[in-house]
């Protein structure tokens, strides 16, 4: 028998994966890594 | 153990401070490849000297600028930068205040006298400089413009010089200063220059990737020309390759680029001074 | 997970930290060249506070990422970043913060440096900045104050974020004379911060971690559903109270195992003289299963 927390461990799990999966879907990944591969002046504190 | 921690986080420090030295002492690092003046300066420091002198009155100097570009000649260009500074500051002598006059004419004064140390430095450094600088030629490319027109790199040849800046739809630095590209290309127009943009995400005609970026230039009232070509070839080798956003720089007639690209949103003031040098030097070279 | 395993992870933190740092920057000839590296690695997220304008960070910094998105004209919220952090938070908790994060890593070194060590005890309300600067400068700012197009500015990233600023501008600055012309203001400002926090690490323990960090803040509230948890055996534990006075983030182990403020760094479980606690990974709530089995 799975305790409450475990059951709330799991549906955190799922939920990530999903959330993961539809973010990636809907492009997310693609502008994370357009930022992430290049300089973000504003970013780092340059000018 | 401790100890070796206690080291490590020493080296650190150090190279953190060390960091922020350099940062200010940045001009002078640059400039110690170059040959030094009489006075024990290099070009490079002269000329961070004379921007500094234009930077304390930049505003008042902006008035002077804007009312320069209209009347720049082959006698101009030739002659000493603090006589042309001077000239266009008895033309816009009445938008001033006396004292404000003063204060500018005392700046001019200075850069006078900077120059007549500049162009006094031994030969040979203005003979390598050029050489570093035909040497970074903007790479050749054919291409279209985001509606579809071809270009190709001989457009350089068609302008008295061109400023051509580096951006990416998800750059809002980028995007923020699309406006003052916008009007520096209506203000250069005159003087024979033009404002190209390159959007790195475009290149390789991405369809995409070219209407998101008309999109924000439709937005930004963007009307100056963007461009793009194969990521394969030269210029796309060299626009990948760039790694800050935005890159700013100014390529002359013979299609060269002039002096360092500038790196950040030209609607900083330091940059926009930083342009208007190159734009000059570039300006000159073009009439030679 | 036995007691010999949390010795044995405890024992070695400062080696695995160094390897997080490492392997979380591995690229690092593009410190010499001054480069980013722009491989596939960039489209995930690294699990500790790494910049990904460092020169040699392997991915995206979880929390640069998600204002990345944010910020964009495309998005309002990240569920691709939210997901990671979830997953992550589940995972690992707050023994991210203890192992794996490199800027944590870096203020425990600080710390050791000889000096008046002050205790943060009575500074347990600035605890919940944290949370604030996760909500407003990461969640809400990029998405809420834009320009025309819609784009926000990396609200943390550009005003607080002093990662940025060890490992993107002082290190690109060093081999990049463009860079070192465009320091401006901003630098000045986030120069300072970073100072503030080397200074302030050196006196008190990880004061970043504790009061500011918006990552430390989402494995804060992931750290009572975390698989990675802390358990305290009944049976032995003498309730001597030396597991609290070790504690350098102010939580007593023996009352609130899962404490959102507990990075796992295992300070607790090498003071215990009857060797009572220890780390233990699994579902369910691990931290009464001892009691429960009596």
């Amino acid at each position: 028998m799975l305790s409450k927390k475990a059951i709330v461990q799991v549906l955190f799990l799922l939920a990530a994966v999903m959330m993961i999966g539809y973010g990636a879907w809907r492009g997310e990944a693609g502008t994370v890594f357009t930022k992430a591969i290049r300089l973000c002046m504003e970013c780092v504190g340059i000018g | 153990m401790k100890r070796f921690f206690a080291w490590i986080t020493a080296l650190l420090m150090l190279l953190s401070l060390a960091a922020c030295s350099s940062t200010q002492t940045s001009t002078a690092a640059a400039s110690q490849q170059a040959s030094t003046s009489e006075t024990g300066k290099s070009e490079n420091e002269l000329i961070a000297e004379e921007n500094d002198i234009l930077a304390a009155n930049n505003t008042l100097w902006e008035k002077v600028f804007a009312s320069m570009d209209k009347n720049v000649t082959d006698t101009t260009l030739s002659s000493n930068y603090g006589d042309i500074l001077m000239n266009a500051l008895d033309h816009a002598k009445d938008q001033f205040t006396d004292e404000e006059y003063a204060a500018l004419k005392a700046d001019a004064d200075k850069i006078r006298e900077i120059e007549t140390q500049i162009a006094a430095l031994p030969q040979d450094e203005a003979a390598s400089q050029s050489m570093t600088q035909t040497a970074s030629t903007f790479p050749q490319f054919e291409g279209k413009d985001l509606d579809g027109n071809s270009v190709s790199s001989s457009l350089f040849a068609d302008n008295a010089f061109t400023v051509v800046n580096f951006w990416f739809s998800g750059c809002k630095p980028c995007v923020d200063e699309m406006d003052d590209l916008n009007a520096l290309n209506q203000r250069i127009q005159e003087q024979g220059g033009e404002v190209i943009g390159i959007n790195t995400e475009t290149l390789d005609g991405n369809a995409d990737n070219i209407a998101a970026a008309k999109q924000i230039l439709e937005q930004a009232g963007a009307a100056f020309r963007n461009i793009y070509f194969d990521s394969a070839s030269d210029a796309g080798k060299f626009a990948l390759g760039i790694m800050a956003f935005p890159t700013t720089c100014v390529v002359d007639r013979q299609g060269n680029i002039v002096g360092e690209p500038i790196m950040g949103g030209i609607d900083k003031e330091d940059n926009a001074a930083t342009l208007q040098k190159l734009i000059d030097e570039a300006l000159a070279q073009s009439q030679q | 997970m036995d007691k010999n395993r949390s010795h044995f992870l405890v024992r070695f933190r400062g080696l695995i930290q160094a390897g997080a740092a490492l392997l979380t920057n591995i690229h690092l000839p593009n410190f010499l060249k001054g480069t980013l590296y722009q491989g596939k690695g960039k489209y995930l997220c690294v699990p500790g506070l790494n910049c990904y304008s460092c020169p040699g960070a392997a991915g995206a910094c979880p929390i640069g990422a998600f204002q990345a998105v944010v910020g964009s004209s495309k998005f309002r919220f990240s569920y691709y970043v939210t997901g990671i952090l979830i997953l992550l938070g589940v995972l690992l908790g707050r023994f991210i913060c203890g192992f794996l994060c490199p800027f944590g890593w870096l203020q425990e070194l600080l710390h050791k440096i000889p000096s008046p060590k002050l205790s943060t005890r009575r500074l347990k309300p600035l605890r919940y900045i944290k949370y604030a600067v996760l909500l407003i400068m990461v969640v809400l700012l990029p998405a809420v104050i834009v320009n025309t197009s819609g784009m926000g500015d990396p609200f943390f990233c550009k005003y607080l974020c002093p990662q940025g600023v060890l490992e993107g501008a002082i290190p690109l600055s060093l081999t990049n004379a463009g860079i070192r012309a465009a320091l401006g203001k901003l630098f000045s400002w986030k120069f300072c911060i970073l100072l503030a926090v080397v200074v302030g690490s050196v006196v008190f323990y990880r004061p970043f971690c504790k009061w500011l960090c918006p990552l430390g803040a989402v494995y804060a509230l992931m750290n009572h559903v975390s698989l990675f948890q802390m358990r305290v055996d009944r049976d032995t534990c003498v309730s001597c109270g030396a597991c609290a006075k070790a504690c350098p983030m102010d939580v007593d182990i023996t009352r609130t195992p899962n404490h959102a403020e507990c990075i796992r760094c295992g300070k607790c479980i090498k003071s215990c003289p009857t060797k009572a606690i220890c780390y233990q990974y699994g579902f369910g709530d691990k931290s009464k299963t001892e009691i429960k089995e009596n």
